[in-house]
């Protein structure tokens, strides 16, 4: 059958060219984190500092720089931006709803006061920071999707429950912050969202769960496909869709609740990253998802290196940088969407 | 074969439907018929596993629904549902979803799955639309292209809840048309309709339900000569004969 055949190079062209597109992003990406690692108050000379640590002298200034500060830093900004990004990709997935993400269903602070909460009752233990982040997260989501299914599923509603309880998780952070103002070093910071101060300890169980999450949620791209047409459809393609909602909301919070803990409430990549990274790659979770993630990463690593660069020696949190430039941005993508489309149309 | 055996179904174990024992006959277009809120797609999607049935079993061809995995399932019934989605895809995107439950454990589409979705979309004469968004479709199109997925699905049977809901007329015939063909093909339909003279033109059983239960299940000519459709709508009925060809007539009872 001729036209079968095709259809179906012509799809073979459109993932090679998904994949040259995805090979870019990761070029870009590469290009962030030297750039990263490079920029600050103090300039690295990256290939002699590197250089200088492989031969094993580490005892410099601009080594020491290099491995205790701009390494766990630029880490740190990797991991939650591909976290956040790739949880909004999730949520909005699993709610089918193209306004929901981390921040705005309250995922982000319910992780956020848990987190506060753990450190408050347990100082000592930095380690538990994100199962309480996750804990945080997960029960968000589900007073949120439990709220919606119980009031009807509609779009506003979920959004609107997600508002209520993003509300009452902040008010709980500003209640801990105001009684306890001394269990948290940087509260301020936590509360926009900053990677100042961050260290490989903070990282190390987050970048595991982080990993293995998007790992996971890799596997289920193809269940995220099906949740599109309905759950009626996807039932009837074989799919049990309350087990994989719930597993998809799962992973989400996973993620979203790991980047939490240590990078505080980092609000707009999880919204924004998921829809450029749509209008670039289309609506297949298989590439969304990986698109998602090495975007997100790359815009968070931008926006810290510019968060240190513009004011230096000052600098500011970058959770205030990417709102300040994500939102024009966001409003930008809105006004020039053709009319009649639908969200997230590929060009 | 598809077989119900005292089944009661319903919504959060509040039964809509008592005691059902009916059989659809395998090859042959089945319509069940019934004033709103008779149970008829509550049946519709008990039958295709969409709902739990609260007590009684489904068989088919003798094997028990419960004894069915998922994914056999979806290899044996299609569903056409009555509320559709309209993702942001192409045609053919969507049709290729159709090939799920046959797709080994990398979901990836080979050239076979990519060879029965241009099948099925050419029987559905959706081939011509296969790069357009479903945004852009009008609704019989996109009806057609959805008709087209549950083909690729390439199951023996079909369940379709209101097929030709927001149709014209015109897109109405054509969708029946595709139905009948397809049946042809030998696969079986059971199907929910609402217009009583498409339903008894097209289809080759009639099942009449009424408030949870089935009045009568029988040929469509049978059915339409006992009258038990203008008894449970209360209207009037004639059978007239358009240029060699049977149609129905409902009207108003006076």
């Amino acid at each position: 059958m001729s036209i079968s055949r095709k259809s179906s190079t012509r799809s073979f062209f459109r993932k090679d060219l998904q994949g040259l597109k995805l090979c870019l992003l990761a070029l870009f990406l590469l290009l962030c984190t030297l750039l990263g690692l490079w920029g600050g108050s103090t300039k690295l000379s990256l290939f002699e500092t590197c250089l200088s640590v492989l031969r094993g002298d580490s005892s410099s200034p601009q080594a020491r720089i290099l491995l205790y500060v701009r390494l766990p830093r630029v880490s740190a900004s990797l991991l939650s931006g591909a976290a956040l990004a790739a949880s909004g990709v999730l949520i909005q997935a699993v709610l089918q709803n193209p306004m929901a993400a981390p921040n705005v269903i309250g995922v982000n602070a319910g992780a956020g006061f848990f987190t506060f909460l753990t450190l408050a009752l347990f100082p000592a233990h930095l380690a538990f920071a994100p199962l309480g982040a996750f804990a945080g997260a997960l029960l968000a989501a589900l007073l949120v999707y439990g709220a919606a299914s119980i009031a009807g599923a509609g779009k506003l509603t979920i959004i609107l429950a997600g508002v209520a309880i993003s509300s009452m998780f902040t008010a709980g952070i500003n209640f801990i912050k105001t009684i306890s103002p001394e269990s948290l070093y940087n509260g301020s910071s936590f509360l926009i969202g900053g990677f100042s101060g961050v260290s490989f300890r903070d990282l190390f169980p987050a970048f595991w769960l982080i990993l293995i999450s998007l790992l996971l949620s890799l596997l289920f791209s193809s269940h995220a496909d099906l949740l599109r047409l309905g759950d009626d459809s996807a039932q009837s393609l074989g799919i049990n869709v309350k087990l994989c909602r719930f597993t998809l909301l799962l992973l989400a919070c996973l993620l979203a609740g790991s980047a939490v803990s240590f990078s505080g409430l980092l609000g707009f990549v999880g919204l924004i990253v998921p829809h450029i990274a749509r209008r670039l790659f289309g609506v297949s979770h298989r590439i969304l998802l990986p698109a998602s993630a090495l975007f997100g990463a790359a815009l968070v690593t931008l926006c810290d290196l510019l968060s240190r660069l513009l004011f230096a020696p000052y600098e500011i949190p970058v959770g205030i940088l990417l709102s300040l430039l994500g939102g024009p941005f966001f409003l930008f993508l809105l006004l020039k969407r053709p009319r009649g489309r639908r969200e997230g149309d590929p060009r | 074969m598809i077989e119900i055996k005292k089944l009661s179904a319903g919504y959060r174990g509040v039964p809509v439907l008592r005691d059902l024992t009916l059989s659809f006959p395998t090859g042959k277009i089945s319509t069940l018929i019934g004033p709103n809120g008779c149970g008829k797609s509550t049946l519709l999607k008990t039958m295709c596993a969409l709902l739990p049935s609260i007590s009684g079993e489904l068989f088919f061809d003798g094997k028990p629904l419960s004894a069915f995995h998922r994914r056999e399932f979806a290899r044996l019934c299609a569903v056409l549902p009555q509320s559709r989605n309209i993702p942001a895809l192409r045609a053919m995107e969507l049709v290729a979803h159709g090939r799920y439950p046959h797709l080994s454990f990398s979901r990836n589409l080979r050239e076979e799955d990519w060879k029965k979705v241009a099948a099925a979309m050419e029987k559905t004469g959706t081939l011509p639309l296969k790069d357009r968004l479903l945004s852009s479709l009008s609704g019989g199109e996109r009806q057609r292209v959805y008709l087209a997925m549950t083909l690729a699905q390439d199951t023996p049977v079909l369940f379709l809840d209101e097929p030709t809901t927001y149709l014209d007329i015109g897109q109405k015939y054509e969708i029946l048309e595709l139905v009948k063909f397809i049946r042809d093909e030998g696969k079986t339909i059971v199907m929910v309709l609402h217009d009583l003279p498409l339903a008894f033109s097209y289809s080759d059983e009639i099942t009449v339900l009424a408030e949870g239960r089935a009045l009568c299940q029988g040929p469509s000519a049978r059915v339409f000569e006992e009258r038990i459709a203008d008894r449970v709508f209360g209207v009037s009925s004639r059978q007239v004969t358009v240029e060699g060809k049977t149609e129905y007539l409902f009207f108003r009872a006076t």
